[in-house]
C-alpha cells in the first residue's frame, strides 16, 4: 500500500497535501488546552490567579508602586509620630491619604511601602526555594522510581532522612552562625541565598515522594510496556512518555509549595534570622508590631493581611489548577 | 422450538401488585460539562421469585437504574428527576430517608462487581456480616457472630467457622463476592439486585457464584435482578429479559422469546455480535458505529445511527412508549414486526 | 491465506520464577511466583494460536516474555531459528520490529499526552531506518486507514475516543513496523459487546491482508474460539492441552479444560436444560506454591494417587488426538458443535412463525 518509488514532479506531492488541508478543520485537543478551558471556568482560581499576578507585578515594580503611592521604605517621618508616646498622631496607626497602610511606631516609616518591598523578599525566596526543591525533588523522585531497585531503596531512605530533620532549629541555629559575607556574597544576597538553600534543599523530599509515586504508577502503564516493546531506550522512555505524563504533577505541587516557603520565610523573619533590617520583610514587620498590640493592634494587621492574601491566593490557585488538571482527584 | 414453552417459571401475572415496580424513571447526571440524561423513563417490574436480567452496554444506564432503586444514587451529581419506584406499592421515592433506610437490606438488598472495594479493608469478614445483624435486628456481639458463621456456611465457604475472623484480602475474588452475597442475604431481602456479580471473576468461578445465586433465590422466593452486559449468563439463568440502551428499555421480553425471536434492531445485532463458544465458522456482524454521548442523544430512535433498517420516521419519532409485541414482550422500534419477522433481511 | 506448517515461533520449556523477597533494606529471597512453569509450542505462520486460561496461569506473563519485556528465567524462544534473548543491539532491535503486541487495556494503553499521530509514529521514532522522516505522516494516515479511522484524526488525542477506537489505534501502532507475529493480550476483553465483534473482524481481515501470525490471549472461551486456529489451554504456568480448534473445543481431553468449557454460558436459553455443567471446587491454588505432581489435582474429580506423584507431560496419549498433559485423559465431547445455520431462523421460517402467531 506504500509507494515506494520516489517520482519527480508535482503530482507526488499532491496528495499529502490534500490530506494535510482536511486535518487543519479537525484540530485535536490536548488535555493542557481541556485544563485551561476548566480553569478559566472556575472563578475562585481565577481570583486566586489574578491576585497571584498582581503580587508579581507589584513585587516586580515596587519602586514605581512607592513612587507613585507612598515614601521610600526606609524613610523617617518624625512628625507623624507623638513625641510622647512613640505612636502615630492619626488614628489607626495613622493612616491617610499620604500614608495608605499607616506609619510606623517610633520612626514613622511609611508601612504601605514597606509592605510593598517586603513582597519582594517573600515571593524571591519562596519562588527560588520551591524551584530549588521541585529540581532537585523530580530528578530524585524520577531517579528513584524510574530506576527502582536499590537506587530507589537509597534515595526513599534518603528523604526519611531529611524529613526527620529538625529544619526549624536548623534554620535559626545556621542563620545564627553564618557570617556576613561568604561565598563570594555578602549583605541581603548571602542572606536570601541561604534562607533559599535552606527552605529549598530541605523541603525536596516532600515533591520527591510524589513524583516517585506517579513515576513508579506511569511505568506500570502499558504506553511505556509498548514504547520498550518497539525497542524503545530510557531516554526515549523517560523524555517521551513519563516526563510529559510528570507536567501536571509538577505544576500543581509548586503551587502548592510556594505558600508553605511563603510561611517559612515568615516565620524566620519573624524569628529575627531572615534577612536583617532595615531591609522589610512581612515576618520582620509582624514581629516588631507584636511590640505595641498592647498600645495599638493596627500595626499587625498589614503584614498580617499581606502573609494571610498571598498564601491564600496561591493556595487556590494550586487547588484549581489540580482540579483542571485532573478531575479524578475531587 | 415452541412457543407455548409451559414449563418456563415465573408466567405472567397481569393481576395484583408485583413486588417491585419501576415506573417511568428519569435520572440525570449535572456535570459542568453539562447534563447526561442517564435514564429516561425505563419502567420494569419483577414478581417473587422471577429473575429479571436487565441486559446492556457500559453507558445504557443499567447501573445507575439500580442505583436509583436502592437510594444509593450520588447526588450531586446524579438526580432522579422523575418517576416512582414502588416496593409492594410503596413508592420508596416518596419516602424520607429514614424511612427509606428501613428498605435497605432487610427489603432490598444489592451486590456489586467489584466484592474487594465494596469490603471495608479494615474489619474481619464475620464482623462486617455480624454488623447486619446487630444494627438491624439488635443482636449481640455473640449472637451475631454465630449467625455470620451460619450464612458463610450457607454461602459455602469453606471452614467458615476458620475464617470468620480474616480480612477481606486474604480471599480470593469469587470467595470475595461469597462473602458479598451473605451479607446481601443476611436479613432475607425480598429483592436482590446483583450488579455485574461475575464481570470480575474467571468463567469457572462465575459458574460457581451463578449457581448459588440461583440456589438462594429458588430456596427463598427473592426476586432478582440481574444486571450484566453478558448476554451468555442471562440466557442461563434469566425468566424475563430488558435490554436498555441509551437509558431507555428497547425491548423486554420472556427470555426465549428474546433469544429465539429478537424484535428490536439492537437486541437482534447484539446476538449476531457475539461469538459463542459452541459455534465455529461464525460470521459476526458488528454493529457499526458507537453507543451515544448522553449528553448529546440524536433526536428520534437513539438507535437509529447505527441502525441497519432506519427509515426517516426513526430519526423523527421516539418510538416511546414501546410497541406491545405480545402480551409480555415490548419493543421501542417502529417496525418491531418487520425487525422479528426476518423480513427485511 | 491459510496457516502452514512453517513455524515463525519456537517456544522451548520457558519459565518465568518471580523472586519473592523479605525485607526493606536487606532483602533476601524467601521464595518465588512460578508465573510460567516450562512451556513449549510452537506458532505457524499465518495462524492464530488462541491461549486460554483463567487468570493467573501466566498467559500475561508468557506475553511479556515473548515480548521481551521480561528475561526468562530459563528456555528459549527461537523467532525464524535465531534465540531472541541472546541477540544483542542492532540485531535484537532488528527482531523486535517483527513481534509486536497489542494490549488489553485501550485506556493505559496510550499515553494520554500524545496525538494520535505520534503514538502511531512513535514506532517510526524508535526505528527511523523503517520510514524516512518525510513520509512518515502519510505512513501514519495510511495505517489509521487500515484499522478504520479516518485518516483526519491524526491531531486528536486519545482521551477523545471511545475504547474501541483506542483500541484501533492500539493496533495501528501494532501494525506500523509489518510485523509477522502480533501477540494479542486479551485486546477485546474490555470492550463493550457490541463493539468487540468490530475489533474481532478487524484482526481477522488484517491477518490475511498482512499475511500475520497471531498469538490471541484471552480469558473468554468463545472469542477464542471463534478466531483461533489451534488453543492452548493453561493451568497455572503450564499448558494443559494444546490441539486443533476442533480437537480442543469438540473433543477436550483433559478435566480442566472440559470444566472450563462446560462453565462457558451458551447465549441460547433453549440449551439450558441440555448443557451438563461441571462446577469446579475450590480456586487456583498460589503460583508460588503450587501443588506437587499435576497441578490440577486440588480440583479435579478424577483424582488418584498418581497425581500427586508424578506430574504428568504434555504428549499425545493413546486415543487422544492431540497433546494433554493429563494421566486419566479421555475425550469426551463437552459442548456440542453447531453451525451457524442450526441456529438463525431460516427468514421463511421465521415469517411463518409469525404468521401463525398473528393468528393465534
Amino acid at each position: 500500500m506504500t509507494a515506494p518509488l520516489e517520482v519527480s514532479g508535482s503530482d507526488t506531492t499532491a496528495a499529502p497535501e490534500a490530506v494535510l488541508e482536511g486535518v487543519a478543520t479537525i484540530e485535536g485537543r490536548s488535555l493542557g488546552q481541556i485544563a485551561w478551558m476548566r480553569l478559566k471556568r472556575d472563578k475562585v482560581a481565577i481570583a486566586g490567579a489574578v491576585v497571584v499576578v498582581c503580587l508579581v507585578l507589584m513585587a516586580v515594580f515596587a519602586p514605581l508602586v512607592v513612587r507613585a503611592l507612598g515614601h521610600p521604605p526606609n524613610e523617617f517621618h518624625y512628625k507623624e509620630i507623638n513625641p510622647d508616646t512613640q505612636v502615630p498622631i492619626g488614628s489607626y496607626g495613622g493612616i491617610s491619604g499620604d500614608f495608605l497602610f499607616g506609619v510606623e511606631p517610633v520612626n514613622g516609616r511609611d508601612l504601605f511601602s514597606r509592605i510593598v518591598y517586603g513582597s519582594q523578599i517573600s515571593l524571591l525566596i519562596a519562588f527560588l526555594a520551591t524551584l530549588l526543591s521541585v529540581v532537585i525533588g523530580t530528578v530524585m523522585g524520577v531517579v528513584a522510581g524510574f530506576f527502582g531497585g536499590w537506587v530507589d531503596t537509597i534515595i526513599s531512605r534518603l528523604m526519611d532522612i531529611f524529613l526527620a530533620f529538625p529544619l526549624l532549629l536548623f534554620a535559626i541555629a545556621l542563620a545564627g552562625v553564618v557570617p556576613d559575607r561568604g561565598f563570594g556574597l555578602s549583605g541581603d544576597a548571602l542572606r536570601v541565598s541561604l534562607i533559599v538553600f535552606i527552605i529549598g534543599f530541605f523541603n525536596w523530599p516532600y515533591i520527591g515522594r510524589v513524583i516517585r509515586g506517579q513515576t513508579l504508577s506511569l511505568r506500570e502503564r502499558e504506553f511505556v510496556d509498548a514504547a520498550r516493546s518497539m525497542g524503545a531506550r530510557r531516554p526515549h522512555i523517560l523524555y517521551r512518555e513519563l516526563l510529559p505524563n510528570l507536567v501536571a504533577p509538577i505544576l500543581v505541587y509548586s503551587t502548592l509549595l510556594i505558600p508553605t516557603n511563603i510561611l517559612f520565610e515568615a516565620a524566620l523573619s519573624f524569628l529575627g534570622v531572615g534577612v536583617r533590617p532595615p531591609r522589610s520583610t512581612w515576618g520582620g514587620m509582624l514581629s516588631d508590631a507584636t511590640h505595641w498590640y498592647q498600645v495599638d493592634p493596627a500595626f499587625l494587621i498589614p503584614p498580617g493581611v499581606a502573609i494571610f492574601v498571598t498564601v491564600l491566593a496561591f493556595n487556590l490557585l494550586g487547588d484549581g489548577l489540580r482540579d483542571a488538571l485532573d478531575p479524578r482527584s475531587r | 422450538m415452541t412457543l407455548l414453552d409451559t414449563s418456563k417459571p415465573g408466567s405472567p401475572e397481569p393481576w395484583g401488585t408485583p413486588l417491585l415496580d419501576v415506573d417511568n424513571l428519569h435520572v440525570e447526571f449535572r456535570t459542568r460539562d453539562g447534563i447526561a440524561r442517564a435514564v429516561n423513563g425505563v419502567s420494569y417490574s419483577l414478581r417473587e421469585g422471577e429473575t429479571l436480567a436487565v441486559l446492556g452496554e457500559s453507558g445504557s444506564g443499567k447501573s445507575v437504574t439500580a442505583q436509583a432503586i436502592m437510594g444509593i444514587l450520588d447526588t450531586p451529581p446524579g438526580y432522579v428527576t422523575q418517576g416512582a419506584v414502588r416496593f409492594r406499592g410503596e413508592d420508596l421515592l416518596a419516602m424520607s430517608e429514614s424511612q427509606r433506610r428501613g428498605y435497605r437490606g432487610t427489603n432490598i438488598a444489592m451486590i456489586f462487581q467489584d466484592a474487594l472495594s465494596s469490603l471495608n479493608p479494615v474489619f474481619s469478614v464475620g464482623w462486617q456480616i455480624a454488623e447486619m445483624f446487630r444494627v438491624h435486628k439488635g443482636m449481640g456481639k455473640k449472637a451475631a457472630m454465630a449467625k455470620a458463621v451460619e450464612l458463610m456456611e450457607l454461602v459455602n465457604i469453606p471452614a467458615a467457622r476458620e475464617r470468620v475472623r480474616d480480612y477481606p484480602h486474604q480471599f480470593s475474588g469469587g470467595m470475595r463476592q461469597r462473602i458479598m452475597i451473605a451479607m446481601a442475604i443476611a436479613l432475607d431481602p425480598d429483592v436482590l439486585i446483583a450488579d455485574e456479580p461475575t464481570t470480575a471473576l474467571d468463567v469457572t468461578v462465575q459458574a460457581q457464584i451463578m449457581q448459588l445465586l440461583k440456589e438462594l433465590q429458588r430456596e427463598r422466593n427473592m426476586g432478582l435482578i440481574l444486571i450484566t452486559h453478558d448476554l451468555g449468563v442471562v440466557a442461563d439463568v434469566a425468566d424475563r429479559i430488558a435490554v436498555m440502551y441509551a437509558g431507555r428499555i428497547v425491548e423486554s421480553a420472556d427470555v426465549h422469546d428474546i433469544y429465539a425471536r429478537p424484535a428490536h434492531p439492537y437486541t437482534e445485532g447484539l446476538l449476531a455480535s457475539i461469538p459463542r463458544v459452541d459455534m465455529k465458522g461464525q460470521e459476526l456482524s458488528a454493529i457499526k458505529g458507537l453507543p451515544p454521548n448522553l449528553m448529546s442523544v440524536p433526536p428520534g430512535c437513539p438507535f437509529n445511527p447505527r441502525c441497519p433498517y432506519v427509515q426517516d420516521i426513526c430519526r423523527e419519532k421516539e418510538p416511546q412508549p414501546p410497541y406491545q409485541v405480545d402480551a409480555s414482550h415490548t419493543s421501542a422500534c417502529h417496525f418491531w414486526k418487520e425487525v422479528r419477522d426476518g423480513s427485511f433481511r | 491465506m491459510g496457516p502452514s506448517a512453517e513455524s515463525v515461533l519456537e517456544v522451548r520449556d520457558l519459565v518465568k520464577h518471580f523472586p519473592l523477597t523479605q525485607g526493606i533494606v536487606f532483602q533476601r529471597q524467601v521464595g518465588a511466583v512460578k508465573a510460567v512453569d516450562g512451556v513449549s509450542f510452537d506458532l505457524h505462520k499465518g495462524e492464530t494460536l488462541g491461549v486460554v486460561g483463567e487468570s493467573g496461569c501466566g498467559k500475561s506473563t508468557l506475553a511479556k516474555l515473548l515480548m521481551v519485556l521480561e528475561r526468562p528465567t530459563a528456555g528459549q524462544v527461537k523467532f525464524k531459528g535465531q534465540d531472541i534473548y541472546s541477540l544483542k543491539g542492532k540485531a535484537f532491535k532488528a527482531m523486535r520490529r517483527n513481534i509486536q503486541i497489542v494490549f488489553q487495556d485501550p485506556y493505559s494503553s496510550l499515553n494520554p499526552r500524545m496525538t494520535v499521530g505520534d503514538i502511531v509514529g512513535e514506532p517510526f521514532d524508535i526505528h527511523p531506518e523503517v520510514a524516512p522522516r518525510k513520509d512518515r505522516r502519510r505512513k501514519v494516515q495510511e495505517l489509521l486507514e487500515v484499522v478504520g479511522l479516518s485518516p483526519e484524526h491524526i491531531n486528536r488525542y486519545p482521551h477523545q475516543f471511545s475504547g474501541g477506537q483506542r483500541q484501533r489505534i492500539g493496533i495501528a501502532r501494532g501494525l506500523a513496523l509489518r510485523p509477522e507475529v502480533i501477540i494479542c493480550d486479551e485486546p477485546v476483553s474490555a470492550l463493550d459487546v457490541s463493539v468487540q465483534a468490530q475489533v474481532i473482524n478487524l484482526f481477522e481481515s488484517l491477518q490475511s491482508e498482512f499475511d500475520l501470525s497471531y498469538m490471541f490471549i484471552a480469558h473468554d472461551l468463545s472469542v477464542v474460539r471463534h478466531i483461533s486456529d489451534r488453543v492452548a489451554v493453561m493451568y497455572l504456568g503450564k499448558i494443559v492441552e494444546i490441539g486443533d480448534e476442533s480437537q480442543i473445543y469438540g473433543a477436550p481431553s483433559h478435566p480442566y479444560t472440559q470444566a472450563l468449557l462446560s462453565a462457558v454460558p451458551i447465549p441460547d436459553p433453549a440449551q439450558r436444560a441440555s448443557k451438563a455443567q461441571i462446577v469446579l471446587q475450590g480456586d487456583v491454588p498460589s503460583p508460588a506454591n503450587p501443588p506437587s505432581g499435576c497441578r490440577f489435582r486440588t480440583r479435579c474429580w478424577k483424582v488418584q494417587d498418581i497425581c500427586s506423584s508424578e506430574e504428568p507431560l504434555l504428549t499425545i496419549r493413546p486415543g487422544i488426538s492431540h497433546p494433554s498433559a493429563c494421566h486419566f485423559a479421555e475425550q469426551t465431547q463437552i459442548v456440542e458443535t453447531l453451525t451457524p445455520e442450526d441456529v438463525a431462523l431460516p427468514p421463511a421460517a421465521a415469517t411463518q412463525d409469525g404468521l401463525t402467531q398473528d393468528l393465534a
